[in-house]
């Protein structure tokens, strides 16, 4: 399991996230399979886990917010 | 990363090339005081500090460079070959030579060499190399020298260095920071687009009011929480400073007051002792103590002197009586008349006879004037003069014209009372003298006591965790500040921890509120939007801080793994490792009732540490997929024999590369009375043994004499 589908699981496991969007608990999820999740809120948080890459740079942030800003415009939660 | 072979040449003590090969578990260097252990372990530290090349002189092998030639060159150099990802190579070196009786260095190389081009120099070089194979974070749970550096959590910023480096998940920072932008920037865009809509635009302001001012209270709550759980943080740790130093910081607290007891006993005692006898021989006439058998003297003298006098004056008055009848009785004799003696006639009948102016002897007349009338008249005069005997002291006290006599005798009458003075001035000297010799003799006892109180002192100090006096003194003074300190901002935090949720809910109905305005609006949607991107938010914070419960909890199991296994068949008790307040870690025991220990032996607390550092290197080729060896300079000096043998047998079969530099199955001959190994001890040992030390002949006073030599023991 690298890193990041580490840190996906794990925020994908927080109980409030999980109330608030009905999210199954139980499954496990690689980047891409959270990518191609029919859950937006899953989608939105593998593309910045995914696209930010642990990067701290200013310019990446706007990037990644863009992206996931539209993802989430395009697809109502 | 495991090293294969370490080569050492021409640094400090180890003269020429010296190598030294390693297995993948334990290898045991074992060496007697001064026979280069932690020589070896510095040329380690030297070669593994990538940050810098330069090469120092006192790095250079005495005896190398009392050798060298003028004009020849020498070379100190470190080595070491090790695996990871394949085999790699990197040296660190530097050239010197001597030139006008100075030496100088030059040519200081960091070279590296990886598999596959062996020959080869890497470009990337061996700091590179290193940094890349073996990085300065794993080398601060790599190397420690002796047993007080074992305790990783020592420093407040390892915690978090720990979490980042070492745990299941990392660098979480960058998404936080991320959600933090991206809620702002959702905000931003939402409070515009309802803005748009004017029915909803003093609405929105209203809100938007609420919403900062409950923003601003619980940022203002939430900074107090912080600074309350910080400081609580910063007691706590000092109270544990205390619990460890407890029985060394009262024991401290009774020592100086002690001493300072001893001190005022002594002042006291200073105080009472007159010896400023100079001083008193004359202010207090301690002089005149040795004056009795002088004044004895004296008075003899002045007896004998009135003696003398009188004796003198009768002499005197005799020898006058004697000249006067001489001179009388030769007048006589010239007039060739005898006389009658003075007093014939009598004085009353003379005076009759010259009243009637008539010789009443012959019957002849007498006038006033005659020859008979005078010689009557003359003879009485005489006998007036005989008979007036004043005028005869008179003529004697000129003999002593000046009295002084009379005046040395009051003198001796006066001196005759200060006897008695005297008597009472010796009594008193002596009990002075002897008050102040009993004196002294107490001040010299409370002086040794002083002085073995102070040694304890030193002792005590010296013994305790690098704390300096005023360190501990500060523990015992404010102990009970801090725990009421702490005490009182424990209970603060749970009130702050209502009035925080207490706003936040408010701030979660002003925010619903503030999502409504949306409804039915363009606006909807980037509600929606904000929503997610705080939920993202809090999904991460909430992440980070589980990974790091995760973390501590794993370390936490594998370290009570090892704690056992080190201490095997002994009290262990259960390691804890918490997060503190200030968001760093500690590392405490307790038994299975759940009491904390709060004052383990150095050999269990060593072996806490150690335990803990095997957890960390443990998770770390879990995570890493990479192993990096443990590196021990002496860290058992405080167990047994019998405790040091069984720990490296456990440590000979934990998986893991472990190289510890030891004087342990080193023990002294009895004929000879040098260190011998124990072979026996070492035949039992599953692990690679090495022998370090000085080759014989050396002169004991000249450095350039010494050079180690390596021995392999054991395979």
């Amino acid at each position: 399991m690298t890193n990041q589908e580490k840190m996906l699981n794990l925020v994908l496991s927080d109980t409030d996230l999980i109330k608030y969007y009905k999210l199954d608990t139980c499954e496990f999820y690689s980047i891409e399979d959270a990518l191609n999740s029919d859950k937006t809120i899953i989608v939105a948080i593998a593309t910045i886990i995914k696209q930010l890459n642990g990067s701290d740079s200013s310019s990446k942030q706007k990037e990644v917010y863009k992206q996931v800003f539209n993802h989430l415009n395009n697809n109502a939660l | 990363m495991i090293i294969r072979e370490v080569t050492i040449e021409n640094f400090r003590c180890y003269y020429g090339k010296n190598s030294i090969d390693f297995n993948d578990g334990l290898t045991l260097v074992i060496g007697d005081n001064g026979d280069g252990k932690t020589t070896f372990f510095e040329a380690l530290e030297w070669l593994f500090n990538t940050s810098t090349l330069s090469p120092e002189l006192r790095l250079i092998s005495q005896k190398k460079r009392a050798e060298l030639a003028p004009s020849e060159i020498g070379t100190v150099k470190v080595g070491i070959t090790f695996e990871h990802d394949g085999k790699k190579k990197v040296e660190k070196s530097f050239d010197f030579e001597i030139k006008n009786d100075e030496i100088i260095t030059f040519n200081s190389k960091f070279i590296g060499f990886e598999e596959g081009d062996f020959d080869r120099l890497s470009s990337t070089g061996g700091g590179n190399i290193l940094d890349r194979c073996f990085d300065a974070a794993i080398r601060k749970y790599s190397l420690f020298k002796g047993e007080k550096q074992l305790n990783v959590f020592n420093k407040p910023e390892a915690m978090n260095y720990l979490v980042r480096t070492f745990s299941n998940i990392r660098d979480f920072d960058p998404y936080l920071s991320f959600s933090e932008y991206a809620c702002e920037e959702t905000q931003k865009i939402y409070r515009k687009t309802i803005r748009l809509n004017d029915r909803n635009a003093v609405k929105e302001r209203r809100i938007s009011a609420d919403i900062k001012a409950s923003k601003r209270e619980l940022h203002e709550k939430m900074k107090r929480l912080d600074a309350i759980m910080k400081e609580v943080g910063e007691y706590d740790s000092k109270i544990n400073d205390y619990e460890r130093n407890q029985a060394a910081s009262e024991t401290l607290n009774h020592l100086n007051s002690r001493i300072e007891s001893l001190k005022n006993e002594q002042a006291k005692i200073s105080i009472k002792i007159k010896e400023d006898y100079s001083t008193r021989l004359l202010d207090e006439e301690w002089i005149l103590c040795g004056f009795p058998s002088i004044l004895e003297e004296f008075d003899e003298k002045i007896s004998n002197g009135n003696k003398v006098k009188r004796r003198i004056e009768q002499e005197e008055r005799i020898k006058q009586g004697r000249q006067r009848a001489f001179d009388e009785i030769s007048a006589s004799i010239a007039k060739k008349v005898l006389p009658l003696p003075i007093t014939i006639p009598d004085k009353d009948t003379m005076q009759e006879l010259l009243d009637d102016e008539i010789c009443k002897v012959c019957g002849r007349k007498a006038p006033k004037g005659s020859d008979a009338y005078n010689f009557m008249q003359r003879k009485i005069d005489e006998l007036n003069r005989v008979e007036q005997p004043k005028e005869k002291e008179h003529k004697l006290e000129e003999i002593f014209a000046n009295n002084f006599m009379k005046e040395l005798d009051q003198v001796k009458m006066s001196l005759n009372f200060d006897k008695e003075n005297l008597n009472q001035l010796n009594l008193r000297i002596e009990e002075d003298i002897h008050f102040n010799n009993k004196m002294r003799l107490e001040g010299v006892k409370i002086k040794e006591n002083i002085v073995i109180a102070e040694e304890d002192k030193m002792k005590l100090l010296a013994q305790t965790d690098n704390l300096s006096e005023q360190e501990l003194e500060n523990l015992f003074h404010n102990m009970r500040n801090w725990y009421r300190f702490k005490v009182d901002g424990e209970k603060q935090i749970p009130m702050l921890k209502s009035e925080i949720e207490k706003i936040e809910k408010k701030l979660a109905g002003y925010n619903e509120e503030y999502d409504k305005l949306a409804s039915n609006s363009s606006a909807n949607i980037y509600a929606i939007i904000n929503t997610a991107f705080n939920k993202i938010k809090n999904s991460f914070i909430s992440a980070k801080n589980t990974n790091t419960q995760n973390f501590l909890k794993q370390l936490e199991e594998k370290s009570n793994e090892y704690l056992k296994k080190l201490n095997f068949e002994d009290f262990t008790g259960v390691i804890h490792i918490k997060e503190n307040y200030s968001g760093g870690a500690e590392i405490r025991l307790y038994d299975n009732q759940g009491q904390r220990v709060h004052d383990p032996n150095t050999a269990l607390e060593t072996t806490m540490f150690m335990s803990v550092l095997f957890a960390i290197s443990e998770l770390t080729s879990i995570r890493r997929d990479n192993d990096y060896p443990l590196i021990f300079d002496a860290p058992t000096s405080s167990f047994s024999d019998a405790k040091e043998i069984s720990f490296f047998n456990v440590i000979a079969n934990v998986e893991k590369q472990c190289i510890i530099f030891t004087k342990s199955f080193l023990k002294a001959d009895r004929k000879t009375g040098k260190n011998e190994l124990d072979l026996d001890e070492i035949d039992k040992l599953n692990g690679k043994v090495y022998r370090i030390a000085k080759k014989r002949p050396f002169d004991s006073r000249d450095l350039s004499t010494i050079e180690m030599e390596i021995s392999q023991i054991k395979n």
